[in-house]
């Protein structure tokens, strides 16, 4: 689905002193499955997703998606296929403070109309949010009923791909093994791509890619981890 | 259907902040039309005196005497140079009744100022102190009926319409200052502003002529083929035309000026207000549409959802600014300009026109910040602390 060559991305580009947070390595993403990104902060793993998912764009290198080169798209191209193909859980939940969860969900759909609500619902009370939930905004939610919510709203499209950045940061041990619950659930079918520097979250992942310091420094099969 | 940003969740979920908006534009809607209603009401009230009482009666008055009486004529006392000078006004008055088509009546008669407060203005009007027993003609004239009160029989009475009644305060049994008192002892219904009444004996003036016409609008055109001249450095007259001019230059021209001032000072300063109330609100919005922006929004659909909004507030204030500024009105003129014998217009197409300008100008304004907004948009990394 996904094959990087060559990749870099350098920050301050106009500066004397570059920073390097890719630094130029292949790689390549099976159509399913879930596939941990892990390593400490500064080590680029952030970034190699926000390439990957359009919402930066390298310096050098190409990702091809489904053999479709995606670093040189227009922006409106980019955003059909953050869009339709893809769909982001970002660490920090990121709901619109006024809107329900309900509402949080339905906003991210490629499509409006009864339907959708039905779906945005359906996706909810799958994953646990019940009727007076869905309906609450997110200051009167907890914080895995916030992650679950943001969670939904990454599945309205049933993305291909689905990029989650540190899913589980912000969550207690409990909340956190039930999202990645859902995320394994949901990479039977689709590909999803965790970013986390805590290793004890991607027990059931069916790879690993280890990174240091902008660069791929191991990548396990799910018999390895 | 495909993806869109609806506005109603906004709206729905940020009542108060519509709110604020909408009251503002309201109030601007209102500002803007009552400050062109209350304005307009002393050119509405001053209209017909200048209009419609024309068209029925002229006045001519000669400020200097010689030029009617002849510049080489001797006489030694001042009441034996008014008695000359009445005479020959009074061979005038005749000459013009019987030469002139359109002229039907011509009162010679000693003169008394009406006087209408017009809120922002006052305004004079001429009538006719005559012999009681000419009153009654005179004021058929001006189709007007004693309502209330009686005819004035004694020396220095008058008469009032019931409009003049109001706008002044005054009761029968009160007295007007014209050079001297005179008093109040009947009221009539007309559509005209008029007062007249009879003389003080003692109080002996120049007469000028009451003209009461079939439609003259232009009396120095109408008068000249009879060889009667009307030369503004010694004539004084009304006529429909003069007293049009007088009510374009006097009032129309002053109220206008006054209503720009008021227009311009009330966009500028609800230009401010709008913008700053409006750059906290997208500000508080920034990590929102940057969130959309992440999951693929376009610039352009967070550009249109904003413009729906905006366009909702605008279309909602503009409906109800409407309503309250009409129920404004209907309570001014019940409360306040009918009571006072004033005259105001309900439906003012200039300061609708203004409103509208208004809405499009504050549009216009808030496309700054909204371009603004929407040039700041990033993506990821410019998501913030103010989402959950």
């Amino acid at each position: 689905m996904f094959e990087i060559k060559d990749i870099t991305m350098i920050y301050d580009m106009d500066k004397a002193e570059k920073v390097y947070a890719l630094k130029g390595f292949d790689l390549t993403l099976p159509d399913k499955g879930l596939i941990g990104i892990i390593g400490p902060s500064g080590s680029g793993k952030s970034t190699l997703m926000y390439c990957l998912s359009t919402l930066k764009k390298p310096t050098s290198g190409t990702i091809h998606y489904n053999d479709k080169e995606i670093t040189n798209l227009r922006d409106s191209e980019r955003e059909t296929l953050r869009r339709d193909e893809f769909g982001f859980v970002f660490q920090r939940h990121f709901l619109v403070p006024y809107m329900s969860a309900l509402d949080n969900v339905t906003v991210a759909a490629a499509k409006n109309g009864p339907q959708t609500v039905e779906k945005a619902k359906d996706i909810l009370t799958s994953l646990g949010l019940g009727n007076t939930e869905i309906s609450k905004r997110p200051s009167k939610l907890s914080g895995g009923q916030r992650q679950r919510a943001a969670i939904a709203r990454a599945m309205i499209n049933s993305p291909k791909v689905l990029f989650a950045d540190e899913p589980t940061a912000a969550l207690d041990h409990d909340n956190a093994f039930l999202v990645m619950e859902i995320l394994k659930k949901y990479s039977s079918e689709n590909l999803v791509v965790v970013i986390t520097h805590d290793r004890s979250i991607l027990k059931d992942a069916d790879s690993v890619i280890e990174m240091w310091d902008g660069d791929i420094s191991a990548v396990k099969e799910a018999k390895d981890i | 259907m495909s993806q869109k940003l609806y506005a109603r969740t906004y709206l729905k979920n940020n009542k108060k902040r519509v709110a604020t908006l909408i009251i503002s534009l309201t109030l601007c809607v209102a500002l803007n039309y009552l400050t062109s209603f209350l304005l307009g009401v002393s050119v509405e009230t001053v209209r017909p005196l200048c209009t419609e009482v024309p068209k029925v009666m002229q006045f001519i008055s000669y400020n200097d005497a010689e030029k009617l009486i002849g510049e080489d004529v001797e006489y030694e006392t001042y009441e034996e140079g008014v008695n000359l000078y009445n005479a020959e006004l009074e061979k005038l008055g005749k000459k013009i009744e019987t030469e002139c088509e359109k002229v039907d009546k011509v009162f010679t008669a000693m003169q008394i100022d009406g006087e209408i407060r017009a809120l922002f203005a006052t305004w004079y009007f001429e009538g006719a102190l005559l012999e009681a027993e000419d009153i009654q003609e005179y004021l058929d004239f001006y189709d007007a009926k004693l309502i209330e009160g009686k005819m004035p029989q004694g020396d220095g009475e008058v008469l009032i319409d019931s409009m003049t009644m109001k706008n002044s305060g005054y009761k029968i049994g009160d007295e007007v200052n014209y050079y001297t008192l005179y008093k109040i002892v009947g009221v009539v219904e007309s559509d005209y502003n008029l007062i007249c009444g009879t003389p003080h004996k003692e109080h002996f003036t120049q007469k000028n002529l009451f003209i009461f016409s079939d439609g003259i609008t232009d009396l120095k055109s109408e008068l000249e083929p009879i060889g009667v001249e009307l030369d503004e450095s010694y004539v004084y007259w009304t006529d429909y035309k003069t007293q049009n001019a007088d009510l374009q230059e006097d009032m129309i021209k002053a109220i206008d000026s006054s209503t720009q001032i008021v227009y311009i000072g009330i966009v500028v300063l609800m230009c401010i207000a709008l913008s700053v109330i409006y750059i906290t609100f997208l500000r508080d919005r920034h990590s929102e549409w940057c969130l959309y922006a992440s999951i693929g929004y376009s610039r352009k659909s967070i550009y249109l959802s904003i413009m729906r909004e905006l366009l909702f507030t605008f279309v909602l204030s503009f409906v109800i600014g409407i309503g309250i500024t009409a129920l404004s009105v209907v309570l001014i003129d019940l409360l306040y300009i009918t009571p006072n014998g004033l005259n105001c217009k309900y439906l003012n197409l200039d300061a609708i026109k203004d409103v509208i300008l208004d809405f499009l100008i504050f549009f216009a304004i808030l496309q700054i910040p909204v371009r603004y907004a929407l040039y700041r948009i990033k993506t990821i990394d410019a998501l913030g602390d103010d989402l959950y």
